[in-house]
């Protein structure tokens, strides 16, 4: 624990009623679920959790985060892709694909099995306008890493302003993530808000939802592990 | 014979009351006119307002004011340039070094622009922090208010 998380005074910081969601961290540990309450995170979807956690809820001193597991499929083609999603418990795990062609994206779009596709750098070429109407007509999430908003090539920048005015203008659902592996990795919900309105025109309400209503639509969905 | 005389009246009311009404919309422009001819002040330039934004630091060690205040000015001018940094001209007007709180004062129009850096601060003086914005208030006298009552 830092020196100042000890302090008992950060209960009254998280007051705040919204009930923010991060829909993907890496390592999940005791500081960062401890810095993610102070935020006002209420869900955490980890992929790697290394904190005992028992009926679905962590819980330290008087805060209680939800935890769900996160799978992430990475593949290059369909049979692939249906062979591991076979392996995966998608009725307690939150399911998130990461397409590497073209016709996984589209396969992926209108499987009920899978929760969001995965937007990264290696597969910014898939989503494309067809694939836009794809995930509109099936309310497929798209999910958003945060880290590759804002750092890396302006140019590959350029092109993610567009997808993302492509998206979340075209009323496709939106998540956005932060990615975390570390504590100090995490991001403040306000700041996100306002990252997204001033940098790529996005407006408040869409980020609200991204971070707050619609990962939690799909957490509750999902059954106690 | 009576008939004929109320329809040419009725016409001739029709015609002067929509006459009226377009004379009437002549004579508020030229009033308008008048009235900003006669006007000594120019409008559509507004006061600059301040905000004040109550902020919190976690970090692994403590960290000093000017720390503070560099790794805000880094950022802000990384992500949104010089010219706005200088328009928003963030500064910093308190922060405890032992509780990790303070207030951050800003032009009104900028706010959002701050509230954005303070999400990217990962680090300040090599130190894993963040800084974490909790409130923004129109006097600073609120701010120092809100600043007393997250140290209880």
């Amino acid at each position: 624990m830092g020196l100042y998380l000890k302090d008992q005074t950060w209960g009254w910081l998280a007051l705040l009623p919204k009930i923010f969601v991060d829909a993907y961290v890496r390592k999940c540990d005791s500081r960062l679920l401890e810095t993610a309450w102070i935020m006002g995170y209420r869900a955490l979807v980890c992929e790697e959790i290394n904190v005992p956690f028992s009926n679905k809820n962590y819980a330290s001193n008087s805060s209680t985060t939800r935890l769900i597991r996160k799978v992430v499929i990475r593949a290059k083609d369909v049979p692939e892709l249906r062979k591991k999603l076979g392996e995966v418990n998608y009725r307690k795990q939150f399911v998130t694909v990461q397409p590497l062609d073209i016709e996984v994206a589209r396969w992926a779009s209108h499987d009920s099995r899978i929760d969001s596709i995965l937007l990264t750098t290696e597969n910014i070429h898939v989503f494309d306008k067809k694939q836009q109407n794809t995930m509109k007509y099936y309310s497929k999430p798209l999910e958003i890493p945060l880290h590759i908003l804002f750092r890396g090539d302006v140019e590959l920048r350029g092109v993610i302003y567009r997808r993302m005015q492509l998206y979340a203008g075209r009323r496709v659902p939106v998540i956005i993530s932060s990615m975390a592996e570390k504590w100090n990795e995490l991001y403040p919900p306000i700041s996100i808000v306002k990252l997204l309105l001033t940098q790529y025109d996005i407006p408040e309400r869409i980020t609200l939802n991204a971070i707050t209503h619609i990962p939690w639509v799909i957490i509750s969905k999902k059954e106690v592990e | 014979m009576v008939e004929y005389i109320l329809l040419a009246l009725l016409i001739a009311s029709v015609i002067v009351f929509s006459s009226s009404i377009l004379l009437l919309q002549k004579s508020l422009r030229y009033f308008r006119a008048v009235k900003t001819l006669m006007e000594n002040r120019v409008k559509g330039v507004k006061k600059p307002r301040k905000r004040y934004v109550v902020f919190a630091v976690i970090c692994e060690d403590r960290v000093l004011f000017k720390s503070v205040e560099n790794a805000v000015k880094e950022k802000f001018v990384e992500y949104y340039g010089e010219s706005m940094y200088h328009k928003a001209s963030p500064r910093l007007i308190l922060y405890d070094e032992t509780t990790g709180r303070g207030v951050i004062r800003v032009l009104h129009t900028c706010t959002d622009y701050l509230l954005a850096t303070m999400g990217l601060i990962k680090k300040i003086n090599d130190k894993n922090c963040i800084m974490l914005p909790i409130k923004t208030t129109g006097t600073l006298r609120k701010a120092r208010e809100y600043v007393e009552k997250l140290k209880l």
